[in-house]
Parts: structure tokens; sequence; C-alpha cells
């Protein structure tokens, strides 16, 4: 029977430079699915605990999902590896053509393993793979590197993956970039490519992608489309404001990260919200492979000093990051930050982040200007936020420590900036306000990468006002169903934007049309947990347990001072309640360890072996 | 006689020509239910369409904030309005 899934593993051993290609087992599809189920697996498998995440020993696995290259809507990739921001798991996921063209040339996962002796790209081309020499790319930034690679293959249809010069130089949360401007924006998957000396990953695809029942795919995306275009989120609102449409209900909610997690109000918020940016700088609306949704922007600045600034975004993360948290609500100089971080190939989440920490310790005298290479790094200092994020891209001067990331940075500057660093098991949250939406201050705590937002993605359900997002109760039951249901979304892997159309019997139903297996709903939430667990033990034998499933102590004690969540802290007792109840949900001990028990209900007895398991 | 001041977002916006309104109501015992049902009354077919569906019930597409909480979180339609509130009618969109 035809299937979705290429059934074929590419590796490539970049000490050895050697390529082997594998059979993709029955039991991974089955147990697994794709993407972050199949990438997390072969991850636990194949890396061995305590692994520097900077070493030939660190991998990274692009792993597909069943819908990848087909016609129904999807996102593209997930990468998996061991990230140098947090020492633990880390996965990024991202959009764009890449993923398909990958899938076309016969293979549903990319395994990158060891470390080139030269600065090399990988150019897999249907069956022909080979390494080559990036020598002249080395130093380029993202769109010069995407732009030289399609040139030198004489290939237009070339799908890239790259890093830019933040993955050369190891800066922690350096990205990977496809297409014009897709990112796998957290955790540092960029610095591990940096680290094996591959600038970049070159695909053309000339071949199929089967499915089971292409006449029965056809007529379930045309049920789907018509969901997406009856359904309020994604016929209306993403179309047309994108995420920045999230800017106003943050605000206005009073959990909108500002002036590096003092505030949940950015005062000029309307100057950077989806309504000004859709009316003063966007010139096109863009979708990913066969998405209808059209949620990104390409923009351009129009006026002022970075007038002609022209990407694809800013989206409500780097709003939140490079405009809140630094109290900026210049557009263009969002823009233009945004730009800097695109081309350099870092995450801006983190890259606001560590820019803010470093204006916090400034304003309370523990950094001087003398320590930020004459930088006047105060709050709302457009002209000092460009300079620095450039700085922190190379690697320069005080770039250098914030390029270690907050939770490491705060530590090589000591003198209390430990305790104004905002992270969670070393990832600096997304930007929602774990003090005014309870269910994220859970949610953030337990995220398999650390204070993730695409685990469990409860803030949608709070900023919405699905649940109240000042109650503590019943939302550990919520956040456990999501982050199953999410985790076999990633396995698809569908876009989070989706999320309202696909519940678990979407999947249910697509699973037999695209690939043969019937995966009924009680299977797939099994499927889901299973990839929870499996995460989670993954990072319990890299030293994770309770102990770190928790907030920087100052969002216990310092209340938000003004707006819609205006003197609310985390309760310690209620917050620990709550992680209690996850826990005992989850048949978790009370250090947060998955029971052996629980292992093997789900089919993980053999991770048992690897660690202290209850 | 007290006072409410109404924000509008996205579409609203364009409907009602202005982003910030400072409505004059009679706060005793008003309800947000009846807030917005005055407000579609004062403005018109165009605002009653973008709001309510056909049963006159608020639409999933917009969001109800008073002072920053929704009303779905308070008593519904019920929550009673005081002076000096904030009612915000915003899309449901989230950022991420």
């Amino acid at each position: 029977m035809p299937t979705s899934y290429q059934g074929r593993i590419l590796r490539i051993n970049l000490t050895k430079n050697k390529v082997t290609k594998e059979a993709l087992a029955d039991i991974l599809m089955k147990q697994y699915l794709g993407g972050k189920g199949i990438g997390t697996r072969l991850l636990f498998d194949e890396l061995k605990p305590g692994i520097d995440p900077l070493g030939a020993e660190n991998k990274l696995i692009f792993a597909t999902g069943p819908a990848t290259g087909t016609i129904m809507p999807h996102k593209g990739y997930v990468v998996c590896y061991k990230s140098p921001l947090t020492g633990i798991y880390g996965s990024s996921s991202s959009g764009g053509f890449f993923a398909d063209e990958l899938k076309r040339a016969g293979y549903d996962v990319l395994v990158v393993e060891g470390k080139a002796e030269k600065p090399s790209y990988l150019w897999i081309h249907d069956e022909d793979v080979q390494l080559k020499g990036a020598a002249d790319l080395w130093g380029r930034d993202t769109f010069e590197t995407n732009s030289m690679i399609k040139e030198e293959l004489r290939d237009e249809e070339v799908k890239v993956a790259r890093i830019g010069v933040a993955g050369e130089k190891l800066v922690r949360f350096a990205s990977i970039t496809n297409d014009y401007s897709r990112v796998a924006g957290r955790c540092g998957s960029g610095a591990v490519m940096g680290s094996k000396n591959l600038k970049a990953i070159a695909v053309r695809g000339t071949g199929t992608i089967g499915v089971a029942e292409i006449d029965d795919l056809i007529e379930f995306v045309k049920r789907f489309l018509k969901t997406v275009g009856e359904t309020p989120a994604t016929a209306i609102a993403y179309p047309t404001w994108g995420t920045p449409g999230g800017i106003n209900a943050a605000n206005l909610q009073g959990v909108f990260p500002t002036r590096y997690w003092h505030k949940g109000v950015l005062e000029g918020y309307e100057k950077i919200n989806g309504e000004t940016i859709r009316k003063r700088i966007v010139v096109k609306d863009k979708a990913c492979y066969t998405c209808p949704v059209n949620c990104s922007k390409i923009v351009r600045v129009k006026e002022g000093p970075y007038a002609g600034t022209e990407l694809e975004g800013p989206d409500y993360e780097t709003l939140y990051s490079l405009g809140g948290l630094v109290e900026i609500d210049d557009l263009g100089t969002i823009v233009k930050a945004n730009e800097i971080c695109d081309r350099l190939g870092m995450d801006t989440m983190t890259a606001g982040n560590v820019v803010a920490l470093a204006m916090d310790c400034y304003d309370k005298h523990i950094l001087t200007r003398k320590d930020l290479d004459d930088i006047d790094l105060i709050f709302g200092n457009k002209e000092a936020l460009i300079d620095m994020l450039g700085k922190i891209g190379n690697r320069n001067g005080i770039g250098h420590t914030l390029g270690e990331g907050a939770w490491r940075a705060s530590r090589i500057i000591g003198k209390g900036a430990e305790s104004l660093a905002v992270h969670v098991k070393g990832l600096e949250p997304a930007g929602y306000d774990p003090r005014g939406m309870k269910g994220v201050s859970l949610g953030f705590a337990v995220g398999d990468r650390g204070a993730c937002h695409m685990t469990g993605s409860i803030y949608t359900y709070e900023i919405r006002g699905t649940i109240d997002r000042l109650a503590y109760i019943g939302k550990a039951a919520f956040l456990k169903e999501l982050e199953d249901r999410f985790a076999v979304c990633d396995t698809m892997v569908f876009c989070r934007f989706l999320r309202d159309v696909t519940p678990w019997k979407t999947v249910e139903q697509l699973m037999p049309i695209l690939t043969g297996f019937e995966m009924k709903e009680p299977e797939l939430r099994l499927v889901g947990e299973r990839i929870v667990n499996l995460a989670r033990v993954f990072n319990v034998r890299e030293g994770i347990c309770r102990k770190d499933d928790c907030w920087p102590e100052r969002f216990y004690s310092e209340p938000l001072p003004e707006g819609g969540s205006k003197g609310q802290v985390i309760d310690k007792l209620e917050f620990n309640k709550m992680l209690d109840e996850y826990y005992d949900l989850r048949e978790w001990n009370e250090k947060g360890i998955p029971t052996i028990k629980k292992l093997r209900q789900l089919n993980l007895d053999d991770l048992s072996r690897e660690g202290e398991f209850p | 006689m007290p006072m409410v001041t109404l924000k509008m977002f996205g579409n609203l916006r364009t409907i009602l020509a202005a982003s910030e309104h400072v409505v004059d109501i009679e706060v005793k015992d008003s309800t947000i239910g009846h807030f917005l049902r005055s407000l579609t009354g004062q403005y018109g077919q165009h605002l009653r369409q973008e709001l309510s569906d056909s049963e006159g019930e608020n639409r999933l597409t917009y969001a109800v904030l008073i002072n920053g909480r929704n009303i779905a979180s308070l008593s519904g339609l019920a929550t009673k309005l005081k002076d000096e509130d904030v009612v915000a009618i915003l899309p449901v969109v989230e950022g991420g």
C-alpha cells in the first residue's frame, strides 16, 4: 500500500564524510508517527547523557511528519538536539518549504552527526549527497548564504537551511533559517550546526510523495479548508493581523512582559500592534507550503532612520522581546532589530531577553557604561539596542558574555545579576507574564525545553478567556491534555496556529488516509504521552527534577505594578499544589520523575535502564 | 453621570471611526450585556453584525474585557459595570 512515509533516514557523519541511508523502522512510525516523536526517540537513543552540546557527539535530527509534502496543510520539520543554551532536551520547528523538499528527495529524517574538518555545506540532490566546501560562505549572513548557494548550484528551487555568523561564533541561542526567513528559533540549534562546521544544508528533491488514499485525502482537505475558513482565528485574525494581533490582548490583560519583566504593560503598545503594523508596514501576506492561512507578513519600513528595511515579520514574540522587554515602541527600530537577528541567525526572543537583562543590570548599577563598551544601555535606547545585537551576534566585547544566554551571562556578570535573570532551566520565557496567567506559570515551569510556550500552549486559552487566567484550580489537567495533543500535532507536523482545527479527530481521520495506519484517539493519546514522557526522561538523565520546575524567586515576590494583572504574583503554595497535581496526573513521583509503571504503560520499558526510576 | 471608557480594536475601529470612546452610561444595575446591546443600538446594523451571531449572542471572534478581565471569567454578559470601568472589545487572536 502506498504511504506518505518515504521510509528512509539519511545519515551524514561529518567527521568521516560518510553518508548512509537507513530504513525507518516500522515501530518508529507506529509509536512516534514523525516530527517531534521520531526526532526525540532517535535523539534519546543516540546521545549519551552528559555530552557537550557543542561537541562532535551532539546530533541534529531533522524529522518531517506524515503530512509533510502532501496537500494537507502542515508546518515543515522539527529538529531535535541537546541544547547548548539549556544543556537539556532541545527541539525547534520551522515552516516554509525546506522539509517538503527533503521529503521529495526521498527522506523522512536527516541525521547530522560528527564534526566537519573545515567549514562545509551539505548538498542533497535526491540520491546524490555530498559535503562541499564553504570557505567562501563562512562569515556570510543568512540571506547572502541562501543566495550564494542557489547561485553556486545554479538552481533557484534549491531549499537551503543555514546559519549566520551567530551560529559560527557559537552564540548559544543561534538559530537555523530555511527558505527566505523561516526559523527553527529557540534553544540554539544554529550553534550546534556551527559547532559542526556546517554552514548550510541545501536540498533539491524531484521525487514524489505517495499517500494511502489520495481520493479520500482530496475530500478531507476540502472539508478541512472549509473549516479553516469558518474558524475565527484562521479565517480572520491570523490572515489580517498575524500574531501581532495578540499584542492588544496581552497588554490589556497586563501580561505583556515589559522593562525586563518588571511591568506587564508597554505604554505605547498600540504603536506596535497588529492594526498599526497592517496599516503602516505590511506589503504582502505570506504562507507556508499548502497553508491557506497567510499568517506571515512581509513588511517594509517606510520612514525614519531604518526606512527601506524589509523582512518577514516581526511576529508577536519578537515585538515582546525587542519591544516590550527593552521598552521600545518604535516599529522601525523593532523591524531593524529583527533584521539584524535574522541576518546573524539568532533567536529574537532570547536576544531581546539578554539585552534587557543588561539594561536592567545597567539600571541597577550592576553593569557600568565601561562594562558595556561605552554603550548607554538604558531602557528605551533604540540605537543601543541595535548596537548591542550586533555585538552579541559577533560575540564582540560585552556581546561575548550576552551570547551565552541570560542564565549563564548573569552568573558571569555576578553582583546580583543572577537574581534578575529570567529563565526556566536556562530558557528565557515566551512573551506572557506568568504572574497574570497561572496556567502559564505551570506550563512554562514543566516545559520540556524550559520556559517554552509551544509544549502546552496554555497561554492561548488563558489569553482568550476560555479558562480563567487567574485561577490555579484545574490548570494541571487542562495543561496535560494540551501537552499530549500538541505533542501529537508536532509529530504530524502541524502548525500551532492550526490548533483550533486539528483536534484528536483530525489526526485520527488523517493517519489512515496518509499512511495506511489506523490510529484511534486512545492510541494517539498514548503517543502524545509517550513523547512527553520520553522528553522528560531525556531531561531526568541530565539531572532535571522538581527543583528545576520553578520560576526565579522574584516572580513569587515582586507584584506586577499596573494594568489588568496589577498586584499579581505567583503564589508559591498554590503553584506547588498545581505541580503536585500535574505530577499525579502524569503518574510521575513527587520529584517529577516518571514511574516505571507509567513507562511500561507507554511501551517505554527500555528507558528505565537509563537511570534511577521509582 | 458615571462613565465607562470603551476601547475597540480590529474592524470595530473602522465601524465606529475611533479607537477610544468615553461613553456616558447609567451604571447602576447595568450589565455588560446591556451595555453591548445599547452600543449596537447606538451604532446600528454594522456593529450588530460584527459583534453578534443570528441568535444575538456575542460572536466568538471577539473578546470582551472589563479592566483587563475577560467577562467569560467573570459573570459573562451578566457582569455588572461600575463607574470608571474600562471595557475593551477586541478580536480573539494570540501571538506565539
